[in-house]
């Protein structure tokens, strides 16, 4: 259970509490001092050496305070503190010393004064941490290249600036029993559906671990089903999409560390939309989304329809294909399935290698790994040239969906379709598929079926973003997860020119 | 779209669960069958989807079994909806395992496709009507698309002439065999006589005869379509001499442009994806079923029943033969003897209200 200890008036035993707590944490600094006209009172500030720097001591709030507590005479310094001190904005009272240990941990410097029965947390800059820098994974042509940092403050302030509305709600909150790791929930409040944001907060209230360091670890905590491969969160690193899923009524959790916000709810149509989606013209975009829901396909299911012809059905194809595939698979030693597993692996191996390469090496590996492995193999006759394609194919179609998180589950299903096309042909296609679908459309994100805006009740009508996205004038109704009264998101006025 | 909506479906998606349920089973066995050939055939389909409308909207003024019957009829009930459902699910399953190593994977174990159809569609089936109806949502479109799709490209391989002509000479109208198209029909749809089991979950349960007249009417148009491109495309002879006439007429559509050899492993794939959605519908009211008895545990069971008989068969004819007359005599008479006990208990209840409420005054 947690004990709250009052900040004593006597800074003996405040100290002798810090000093207890902070045994053996040599990045904690406690620095006692005499202040006051007459060098009389003691004080006590506690910080984090790399969060507080000297500089910051002399040259900011604190600084001053101390500086000009050195003016006045000791018996005022309380009042001071005590009137004055809260003027300044980031300055804040804490009565207890776990709060104010908790402060010291965030990154705060803190202030103990004898005679005074509250420490004083005086806001700094923080932790090191990156500076804004462009998002990596969700590269776009056209909208803001702004990404997420690691610091959840500076998160929620770049969701902000785009959205400088009071109604945008930012709710704190810790999870972690020992990281302590701050997660905020960003909400438009006369938006979000509140049986969603209670549903989050009761979640995330419903498990005690001992550390948060990445907000994946909350999505897997928090998700409804476990065994799904599809994600159920969505996780963006920009901050031009967030604030445009809050304005649909979404809720945006951030969480402390993560360069990353999660989006909730999710639903299966929202992670093959693309943020720049909304900034271009609706023909391109329709097409684009029209493309990856056929890469989408590809990824998943090429393979196995590949086994199923050449194995199983081969009158599919015309006399000629049929001859190419036979003549371009002769010398083959292994069993077609075993050929296209072989090189789907060898890929997925490429794949990982060259995520963990750092920049150029990855590049290098992909071509080497892709060019160079692939030619000798068929060379060496380990595979036929027509398998390089599917596998090609295969993974184009993967990387052509906007979000990597989305394409894992069809990088997996992928080897599913693969043996039950080689095994059991079309049927197996079918089997799979129904499989696919069948759970897809169990599935719930916070009470949305996954499978909406394909699975609606009543009007969908205004909506016009499904996989064929209207003109944005046409685009006039916030999609299902916002608050039926709030419905509504554009006015087209008379003077729309036609 | 709120929390609570979520435990209902959408007349949209209880029209497609009824056309995407019955669709494959329709199309590959009532086609073929003889009673329902030419124009007899397609008079007999209309005449019971006229009567099927009827029937439909009598069990959407009934409501839902646990509002007017007792205990014991409910358990009779259940018995009878269990028995149908057993023997539906087993047909469901041996035509599977017929078709799949006939026409698609020759010299596969039947059993093993058997026990992976049952599992594939047994999973998750406890989970509910809005699961399925979701599921019907979105796939039955796309089913029902392909189905056009193929009508469409079969219309080229019909002629005119085949159409009024027989083996045995013209096709006559006579009265006695339209009776007995549209009785078989009838018992074709005895399913339908499960649809009180799904409005207490129907959004608007009072308005729900619309969508399931309409999706009478989308059936019986479809099969009246291709029972009037078979009988075009191959004539009244082969039609009968065949086992499933529709999966020829596949064979002979194709896609303009010469991209693909052949198409109809692909139609096949959609025939065979609503047989696999009927058992797992079917699975489904079995498991709702034995959930209203507190029997859920049973749900596998049933499914393993099903794979037992799918194939073992059952003495006599076989099952195909065994599961039309018993449609025909036994579950075709008794939905509707169910109806009229319900329809009995329903009106007795509502004397016995009313006559509490004058006491009351």
């Amino acid at each position: 259970m947690e004990q709250n200890t009052p900040v004593s008036t006597n800074l003996k035993e405040n100290e002798s509490y810090i000093r207890t707590s902070c045994e053996k944490c040599a990045d904690i600094i406690i620095r006692p001092m005499r202040l006051g006209k007459e060098k009389k009172v003691e004080c006590l500030v506690v910080y984090l050496e790399v969060a507080v720097n000297n500089m910051m001591l002399t040259d900011s709030v604190i600084g001053k305070l101390i500086n000009h507590f050195w003016e006045i005479p000791s018996d005022q310094m309380k009042e001071f503190l005590e009137y004055n001190s809260l003027g300044i904005s980031d300055v804040k009272e804490l009565p207890t010393m776990e709060e104010a240990m908790a402060a010291m941990l965030a990154g705060n410097a803190i202030f103990f004064m004898d005679g005074f029965d509250k420490a004083v947390k005086i806001s700094s800059k923080g932790y090191p941490g990156m500076n804004v820098s462009q998002a990596e994974a969700e590269k776009v042509l056209r909208g803001s290249r702004e990404g997420f940092t690691d610091s959840v403050k500076t998160n929620s302030a770049l969701v902000r600036k785009r959205l400088r509305d009071t109604c945008m709600k930012v709710e704190e909150l810790q999870v972690g029993v020992r990281s302590h790791t701050t997660v905020q929930l960003l909400y438009i409040e006369d938006l979000a559906r509140k049986d969603i944001l209670q549903d989050i907060k009761s979640r995330l209230a419903s498990f005690a671990i001992d550390g948060v360091l990445d907000s994946g670890v909350i999505e897997q905590l928090t998700e409804e089903v476990w065994y799904s491969p599809f994600p159920q969160f969505q996780t963006t690193e920009r901050p031009d999409r967030a604030a445009m899923e809050i304005l649909n009524g979404r809720i945006v959790l951030l969480c402390d560390n993560t360069p990353m916000a999660l989006l909730l709810p999710t639903t299966f149509h929202s992670f093959m939309v693309s943020s720049e989606d909304q900034y271009n013209r609706f023909e391109m975009v329709s097409f684009l989304r029209l493309l990856r829901y056929l890469a989408m396909l590809a990824a998943t299911l090429l393979p196995g329809l590949y086994l199923a012809t050449i194995r199983f059905h081969t009158q599919i194809l015309p006399t000629n294909l049929i001859l190419s595939f036979a003549e371009a698979r002769a010398g083959v030693p292994f069993s077609s399935v075993v050929e296209l597993l072989f090189l789907e692996l060898s890929f997925e191996l490429i794949r990982e290698a060259g995520v963990r390469m750092p920049g150029s090496l990855g590049n290098a590996i992909g071509i080497v790994g892709g060019l160079i492995i692939g030619q000798a193999a068929v060379s060496a006759n380990l595979v036929s040239p027509i398998v390089v394609m599917i596998v090609a194919l295969t993974a184009l179609g993967s990387l052509a969906i906007p979000s990597e998180e989305f394409s894992s589950p069809f990088r997996l299903l992928k080897y599913l379709f693969l043996f039950s096309g080689g095994f059991l042909g079309i049927y197996g296609i079918v089997l799979g598929i129904y499989l696919v679908v069948s759970h897809l459309a169990g599935l719930l994100s916070f009470h949305i079926p996954y499978l909406t805006p394909f699975v609606h009740k009543g009007s969908a009508k205004g909506q016009g973003d499904g996989i064929l996205r209207m003109p944005i004038w046409k685009m006039q109704n916030r999609p299902v997860y916002t608050q039926p009264e709030e419905k509504l998101r554009l006015k087209a006025t008379e003077g729309r020119p036609q | 779209m709120r929390y609570a909506e979520n435990n209902q479906i959408s007349h949209r998606q209880l029209r497609r669960q009824l056309v995407l349920g019955m669709i494959s089973p329709f199309l590959l066995c009532a086609v073929g069958w003889e009673q329902l050939l030419g124009a007899c055939g397609v008079t007999g389909i209309l005449f019971a989807a006229a009567l099927l409308t009827a029937y439909a909207l009598l069990l959407v003024r009934l409501g839902p079994p646990e509002l007017c019957a007792g205990k014991f009829l409910r358990f009779l009930l259940g018995l009878f909806y269990l028995a149908y459902i057993l023997f539906t699910g087993a047909f469901l399953l041996s035509l599977l395992m017929d078709i799949v190593p006939r026409y698609l994977i020759t010299g596969t174990n039947p059993l093993l496709l058997g026990v992976l159809s049952a599992a594939v569609c047994g999973l998750g089936m406890h989970k509910g009507l809005q699961k399925r109806g979701r599921m019907a949502e979105v796939s039955g479109g796309i089913v029902l698309g392909g189905i056009l799709l193929l009508y469409l490209l079969s219309v080229s391989q019909g002629q005119v002439g085949r159409l009024y002509t027989t083996a045995d000479g013209e096709i006559p109208l006579a009265a006695p065999v339209v009776f007995k198209a549209g009785y078989g029909m009838l018992a074709a749809f005895s399913g339908l006589g499960l649809l009180p089991l799904t409005l207490s979950r129907v959004e608007n349960p009072k308005k729900a005869a619309k969508p399931v007249i309409s999706g009478i009417w989308i059936l019986a148009g479809l099969l009246a379509a291709g029972l009037i491109l078979l009988q075009a495309a191959f004539g009244d002879a082969r039609v009968r001499s065949e086992p499933y006439p529709i999966l020829p007429l596949m064979a002979g559509a194709n896609l303009p442009g010469d991209i693909l050899g052949r198409f109809d492993v692909i139609w096949m794939g959609f025939l065979l994806y609503g047989l696999l959605f009927s058992i797992g519908s079917l699975l489904y009211y079995g498991t709702h079923i034995l959930a209203d008895a507190h029997l859920e545990g049973g749900r596998w069971l049933l499914a393993a029943l099903m794979l037992l008989i799918a194939w073992q068969g059952l003495p006599g004819a076989g099952l195909p033969t065994v599961y039309r007359h018993l449609l025909r005599k036994i579950f075709f008479p008794g939905f509707l003897l169910a109806t009229a006990l319900l329809w009995l208990c329903k009106k007795r209840r509502l004397q016995k209200k009313k006559g509490e409420r004058s006491e009351q005054v």
